[in-house]
Formats: structure tokens, C-alpha cells, sequence
């Protein structure tokens, strides 16, 4: 109820506008945006710009919020729309990724990965993975969004949502079994 | 132990790369696209009343016969009373009551 009231007080000054509501708007939401826009987009001056393209459209649509929702829900249903076009955009010629293809070369010369840090490992892995599976592993375990939330979000049905996040955290935990002294299975 | 791990490292958020004057930026091209969309809605508002006083004069000055000219000549400054009244309520509805309504 709280937070409900201090949103509406945030989106108020907003549309008054008054600049420190920018500010703490900008402050308050700028990990999840850049969360969910760095998990699509790799580059970072790319990554950048399309946060302040979020940020913009944000501000530009806040008279439209109609508190159906979180703001954060909200937020990072912009997010999500504007990263995904963006990705659109740029990689139309990109053939269409798929789970199976996120590997680690074994046997390679960079076999080097054990003495990598684990996090940046793992992060490097899941930037292998497609879109999808990245911004829902993001919402759900980086964000702490619950599974309606994310259907909301992104209009995926639940049982996708839940189906992405087994299958990703699968394809994780059999890739990093190496971190753990479990051998794999050269091909 | 492993799910436990990759569970911890799923949640370590990421590395912030966005500039440090990141906020500013945005709230400056906000703050200009705001002071733009203003300025475009003032001009239209101002081209509108000034096409409609100048029909107005030139249909007064065409077809209005002479002897009626006097009469209008007469109560013009209570049209501009009426019109300057309706410049105000405007400026007041803009600057106070449509951002409440917004909202």
C-alpha cells in the first residue's frame, strides 16, 4: 500500500514536472532497465543509448500508467518492448539462436575456464542463450519478478516462462558441471 | 552445492557500464522534448486565434454595410474583453488544471 502511494507521488510529480522527480525515477529503475536491456545488447555504447531511449519513452507514456500494476512491472515491460525491437532492428539478418547452441569449446585452446571466475563463466553462457531465455532468467532471478509479473511483462504464457527457466538453468548447471570436478562427456 | 552456486550467481546483479552523467543526459533530452512539444503547442494556439481574427476582420470589412460599422466599432473593445478573458482561462487551464487531470 505504501509503495503503492509513494509511485503515485512519484508518477504526480513526474507529469508536474518537477526535475528531482526525474532524477529519482531515472535512479530508482536504472538496474532493471539496464539489466534488461544488457542481457539483449552486447555493445555498450548500444547499451547505453537504448537505456536512454527506455528512460525517454518512459517519461513520454507515464500519464498513461494507470497503476494496474507495478511500476516496475511497467518499467520493464518498456524495457523488454525496446530492447527486443532493438534487437529486431539490428540482427534481422541473424539466423534465429536456440538453446542447444550455447556451448563451451572443450578441448580448445581457451580451455582455460577453471581458473575463470565462476560468475563470469556463467554470465558468459547465458549471453550465449537466446533473448528470451536471458530476460527471463533476468526477471525471475536477477529482479525477483514472480511468474504473472513476467507473463505480463513479456505475454508469454506461464507454463513457457516456467519451461525457459527450467531449460536454462538445465543447460547452466550441465555446462558448469566442470566447477565442480564432474567430467564431461567429449563429443 | 552446484544449483546453490549457480542460484547465487544467477542473482549477483550486473556490473553497471552506463555513463556517470547518465541521468543528467536524459533528463536534459527529456526536459527539451518537453520545452519543444510546449512551444509547438503554443504556435499552433497562436496561429489558430490569429486566422481567427483575421477572417474575422476581413469578413467585418466586406460584408457588414456601413452604418453598422459604427455599431461594431462601439462594442469592439468588449470583444477584446471576451477575447482576452478567453487567453486567460486558457493559460490557466493549460498551466494548472489539465496537468492535475493528467494525472
Amino acid at each position: 500500500m505504501l509503495q503503492i502511494m509513494e509511485e503515485k507521488d512519484l508518477v504526480r510529480r513526474i507529469l508536474a514536472g518537477e526535475q528531482s522527480a526525474y532524477h529519482e525515477m531515472i535512479q530508482k529503475y536504472q538496474r532493471l532497465v539496464y539489466h534488461m536491456v544488457a542481457r539483449v545488447v552486447s555493445n555498450e555504447q548500444d547499451c547505453e543509448e537504448l537505456c536512454q531511449d527506455v528512460f525517454i519513452r518512459i517519461f513520454d507514456r507515464v500519464s498513461a500508467f494507470k497503476f494496474d500494476s507495478k511500476l516496475s512491472t511497467w518499467v520493464a515491460t518498456i524495457a523488454y518492448r525496446q530492447a527486443l525491437n532493438h534487437v529486431r532492428k539490428t540482427n534481422r539478418r541473424q539466423q534465429e539462436q536456440d538453446l542447444d547452441d550455447v556451448s563451451y569449446q572443450i578441448g580448445s585452446e581457451d580451455r582455460s575456464f577453471e581458473q575463470q571466475d565462476y560468475s563470469a563463466f556463467i554470465q558468459q553462457l547465458i549471453m550465449q542463450m537466446p533473448e528470451q531465455y536471458r530476460i527471463v532468467l533476468t526477471l525471475y532471478h536477477l529482479e525477483g519478478f514472480s511468474y504473472p509479473e513476467i507473463v505480463n511483462i513479456t505475454q508469454m504464457p506461464e507454463g513457457t516462462v516456467k519451461n525457459y527457466l527450467f531449460r536454462a538453468k538445465k543447460k547452466l548447471m550441465e555446462l558448469s558441471q566442470p566447477y565442480f570436478g564432474i567430467e564431461i562427456e567429449l563429443p | 552445492m552446484q544449483m546453490e552456486q549457480l542460484e547465487r550467481v544467477l542473482k549477483t546483479p550486473l556490473e553497471m557500464k552506463l555513463s556517470a552523467s547518465f541521468t543528467q543526459d536524459v533528463v536534459k533530452i527529456v526536459m527539451e522534448q518537453r520545452k519543444a512539444e510546449e512551444r509547438r503547442a503554443r504556435m499552433v494556439y497562436f496561429i489558430s486565434v490569429f486566422s481567427f481574427l483575421l477572417a474575422s476582420a476581413i469578413g467585418l470589412l466586406v460584408f457588414i454595410p456601413g452604418e453598422m460599422k459604427k455599431t461594431i466599432v462601439q462594442i469592439l473593445p468588449w470583444g477584446l474583453l471576451i477575447g482576452a478573458m478567453a487567453l486567460i482561462f486558457e493559460w490557466i487551464d493549460q498551466r494548472y488544471i489539465r496537468k492535475k487531470l493528467s494525472y
